[in-house]
């Protein structure tokens, strides 16, 4: 895998180099909410499928997000310690 | 999309709507703008409160009463017996199918039910799909708009226009990539300092492995470090040990058990003398690999400089308290809810000189400093090589038994607060150790110049030979396990980093994205809004704005002209009404680019800042732009009013095809409350029925609302005018109201000669009727004054009330056979007849 990025060494863990120049991602009015979250989420895939993929299945976790701020916290912890987990895991599959 | 308007709402023990047994029950058109009227007190919040139940599944503004007041106990009807509110909707879709009927039920437990008579699969659903932002609205909705921060009304606002999802998904995806937290929630400083004791400790393993190897072999080792080479070299040399041979073939380095050896040397020895010089050498390598490699005091210093910092972020915090202090203070001037910056919540001093939550801010980062400081402690602490070589001295020097008191500072800077004065105890204890040491190994030399010249040149070598490489040994495995240790931390480290990165993009990416589109929202309705503000204000000199703030959710309410200077802020500037115009503007140019299941908007009381003309002029713009049939996609929609004169504008316009209106009249919370469209009949009957059982007390409300009732009908039906102040006066003089102005009327119209009334009517309705309805009821009910009416009484007053309306009918054949009808007006009847 090349390391020729100026974040070198992350790309030796799989990360999937972005093609460059990157046009900005942008939502599209005509299409539902839900469709556009999909096209971002797409964009994450390109960007780095493995994180992308722990990241879609843990973002329902801190959704809805709770307005009170403790309860933000814990929606909060309860995601990073399932997202430290799944990439810890990602480690030792590389 | 399918879209629901709503035909009916049936409303039973619901708040202030009682009607047992008999609900109030209101009709919507689809394809008319649509009005309720109510004078105070009669029910209309009731209704918008029901419809607030059924589809949102609460009523706001009990949400934020304090739960000492039990508001979850006030949704049910406080008389009604079954202690049940029931609500029943009826929606209509616009894509053909039949009508659905949803009921939404709540116990007095608080138990909700939601049920399809119809037979819909999941009645729930539909009811929360229909809960749009522009379905439910009212005064405070738009209060809310231009009084709320700028940063709450960007979220209103992309939660009006259907991107509320994406701004709850960029708050978390800012809340999940800010750096402190991502710092904290991965642990990267504690995985940072657990690489570098690894790496620190993999180093000192290679440096003694050269030290070891030099001393066995008698050459270099070849760089870098081969594990295995270095092990199969020394393999070869113990080999080479005729005492060790047998214990060393056919095993591999590591396997070799040097006790075995170190028990035939000491059988083909015969003394002791050699096993001591065996542990003198161990001795000796331990205490000479407990020496100090490099200077210490650099390390030291970082130490003492972090605790110096960390006990000047304190003295910068103020102390506990003040940190209580200043979190309640966040969380009370929190940024969706402190409307003043400048205002302080404690002493309530206003135009501060920089903004309150900067200032509270700025003071909590200070604790942040501290705590982040105070983590440095133990990770400089447990990372430093100086403090493993005091630990390690310190149990080998300190005699068994004695307490360690290495282990209590290491207690202190890893799991407290260890203090300057804890450095120095530290670094004094190694110093006494390193003396301690020193001596020792003097010592030890003694004794193995003693040794060596005691035992043979030959068993001293192999002493020598066989101590270095069990050393070996042991290196060889501990700078495995260092080195793989740091190997695997440095790889969780990368791999929790590229998270950081990744979070990091990924909200920088979906804000760029969520402001892109809500910014081409806000321009998408900027010409509908303005237009219809210019319509409703009617002042041209005023031109408002909403501006996006760059990059960011926030939206700001400004005036892009205002009688020729420009960029203001409008809140600042614009009166409440005019305020409150352009919010209803803005929600209603949204509305209408939004896509949602509602096909229907309620508007509550939404005029009450507002004079009669504009009144009017927002009705109008209501009835002639925004609203079904006039705007063939535009809304049902839906006027709760309790305003007197837009009652006398909704009356007139009932009469036409695109309105339809309903008032509200009864006596809650206890008695019925009715729409005009109900039938009043049911009131006579049970009135009536009450009398006959001498129940005159239960009768009295109905026969109220009864005459009521009928007096409105024949105000409205036969088009008697009456003054503008008619609805707004005391609402107990309301019969007395109603007939005097039924009897101005009258008077007028036989004045003018027209009066279409016959004289026999006139007769009976002046002389007769209109004077007993005064005299056995409106006296005695307008001061309270009703003991002394009995039942045969009050069952007069209804048969005069009859009689009385029936001065108004005549006798109509045009159907064939005779039908009794009100006159279209006093001068007219409503048919050829």
């Amino acid at each position: 895998m090349p390391i020729d990025d100026d974040r070198g060494q992350l790309y030796a863990f799989g990360m999937t180099k972005p093609s460059k120049p990157e046009a900005p991602f942008r939502f599209d009015a005509a299409l539902s909410v839900d469709d556009n979250i999909q096209s971002f989420l797409a964009v994450l895939d390109k960007r780095d499928p493995a994180l992308a993929e722990i990241f879609r299945k843990n973002i329902g976790t801190m959704l809805p997000l709770p307005s009170e701020g403790a309860a933000r916290s814990a929606v909060r912890l309860k995601f990073s310690s399932s997202v430290a987990k799944a990439i810890d895991s990602l480690g030792t599959h590389d | 999309m399918t879209r629901y308007f709503l035909t009916k709402l049936s409303v039973e023990g619901f708040r202030g709507v009682n009607n047992e047994g008999d609900p109030l029950t209101l009709t919507f058109r689809p394809n008319k703008v649509n009005s309720v009227f109510a004078v105070n007190g009669l029910g209309k919040s009731s209704i918008f409160e029901a419809l607030s139940y059924a589809i949102r599944g609460r009523i706001p503004k009990l949400d934020v009463l304090p739960a000492a007041d039990e508001p979850q106990a006030y949704y049910v009807n406080r008389f009604h017996s079954g202690r049940k509110a029931t609500i029943q909707l009826v929606f209509a879709p616009d894509d053909g199918s039949p009508a659905i009927e949803v009921v939404v039920e709540r116990s007095a437990t608080g138990l909700r039910t939601v049920t399809s008579p119809s037979g819909h699969p999941d009645p729930e659903s539909l009811l929360r799909a229909l809960d749009g932002n522009a379905t439910l609205l009212d005064h405070q909705t738009f209060d809310s708009f231009v009084d709320d921060t700028p940063l709450k009304r960007g979220r209103a606002f992309s939660a009006l226009v259907g991107l509320g999802r994406l701004s709850e998904y960029r708050q978390a995806l800012e809340m999940l990539s800010n750096a402190r937290i991502l710092k904290s929630d991965f642990d990267l400083d504690t995985l940072d300092a657990q690489r570098d004791s690894s790496t620190q400790q993999a180093e000192a393993a290679q440096r003694r492995i050269q030290k070891a190897y030099v001393a066995l072999i008698g050459v270099v080792p070849p760089q870098p470090l081969d594990g295995p080479a270095i092990a199969a070299t020394a393999h070869a040399a113990l080999l080479g040990i005729p005492l060790a041979t047998q214990f060393v073939s056919g095993r591999a380095f590591g396997e070799v058990k040097f006790t075995e050896i170190q028990a035939a040397v000491k059988q083909a020895e015969g003394s002791d003398r050699r096993q001591r010089l065996q542990q003198v050498l161990k001795d000796i390598d331990r205490l000479s690999n407990l020496a100090a490699e490099n200077p210490e005091s650099t390390a030291q210093d970082e130490l003492r400089a972090a605790i110096s910092a960390r006990d000047l972020s304190i003295d910068e915090t103020r102390g506990l308290a003040f940190q209580k202090l200043y979190e309640a203070a966040e969380r009370v001037i929190e940024p969706l809810t402190w409307k003043d910056p400048h205002m302080c919540p404690l002493c309530e001093t206003q135009e501060l000189a920089t903004s309150i939550a900067d200032h509270v801010a700025s003071h909590l980062q200070a604790f942040t400093a501290a705590r982040e400081a105070q983590s440095q402690i133990p990770l400089k602490w447990t990372a430093g090589e100086w403090v493993r070589r005091l630990k390690a001295l310190d149990s080998l020097l300190t005699p068994q038994g004695t307490v360690k008191q290495s282990a209590t500072l290491d207690e202190t800077f890893r799991l407290k607060t260890p203090l300057i004065t804890d450095l120095d105890e530290a670094i004094t204890l190694l110093a006494d150790l390193e003396r301690q040491r020193q001596t020792k190994m003097v010592e030890l030399e003694e004794e193995r110049a003693a040794l060596e010249q005691e035992l043979p040149p030959s068993l001293v070598t192999l002493t020598e030979q066989l101590q270095k490489a069990e050393e070996l040994q042991s290196l060889l495995v501990e700078y495995d396990k260092q080195t793989r240790a740091a190997a695997t931390t440095k790889a969780k480290v990368d791999l929790r980093r590229r998270w950081c990165e990744f979070i990091d993009e990924a909200c920088r990416t979906f804000a760029e994205a969520e402001v892109a589109l809500s910014t081409s929202q806000t321009l998408t309705i900027e010409k509908e809004y303005r237009a219809l503000y210019d319509a409703v204000a009617q002042n041209p000199s005023v031109v408002p704005r909403l501006k996006k703030a760059p990059g960011s959710e926030e939206l700001h309410l400004r005036l892009e002209r205002f009688y020729g200077l420009k960029d203001l802020a409008a809140a600042t500037l614009l009166p409440e009404s005019y305020r409150n115009a352009l919010a209803i503007c803005i929600f209603l140019s949204a509305a209408q680019k939004a896509v949602q299941s509602a096909g229907f908007m309620v508007l509550d009381d939404i005029t009450s800042s507002f004079d009669a003309g504009h009144q009017f002029a927002l009705m109008e713009v209501l009835r002639t732009q925004v609203a079904s049939p006039a705007n063939p996609s535009g809304p049902q929609v839906i006027i709760l009013s309790h305003d007197g004169l837009l009652e006398k504008y909704f009356d007139t316009l009932s009469n036409g095809t695109d309105w339809h209106h309903q008032r509200l009249q009864g006596m809650p919370p206890q008695g019925a409350v009715l729409s005009q469209t109900q039938d009043a009949q049911r009131l006579r009957i049970s009135a009536e029925t009450f009398l006959n059982a001498g129940q005159t007390a239960q009768a009295f409300p109905l026969i109220r609302q009864h005459l009521e009732y009928v007096l409105l009908q024949i105000i409205r039906k036969v088009d008697i005018p009456v003054p503008l102040d008619f609805s707004i006066r005391d609402d107990k003089k309301m019969a007395e109201n109603c007939l005097a102005a039924i009897r101005e009327a009258v008077e007028l119209h036989e004045r003018a000669g027209d009066v279409i009334l016959s004289q026999a009517q006139r007769d009976a309705l002046q002389k007769v009727h209109a004077p007993k309805i005064v005299g056995n009821w409106i006296t005695h009910y307008a001061t309270g004054n009703t003991a002394s009416l009995s039942s045969p009484v009050l069952l007069g007053v209804l048969i005069t009330i009859d009689a009385f309306v029936d001065c108004f009918k005549y006798d109509c054949k045009c159907a064939g056979g005779t039908q009794r009808k009100l006159y279209k007006s006093l001068s007219k009847k409503g048919c050829g007849c």
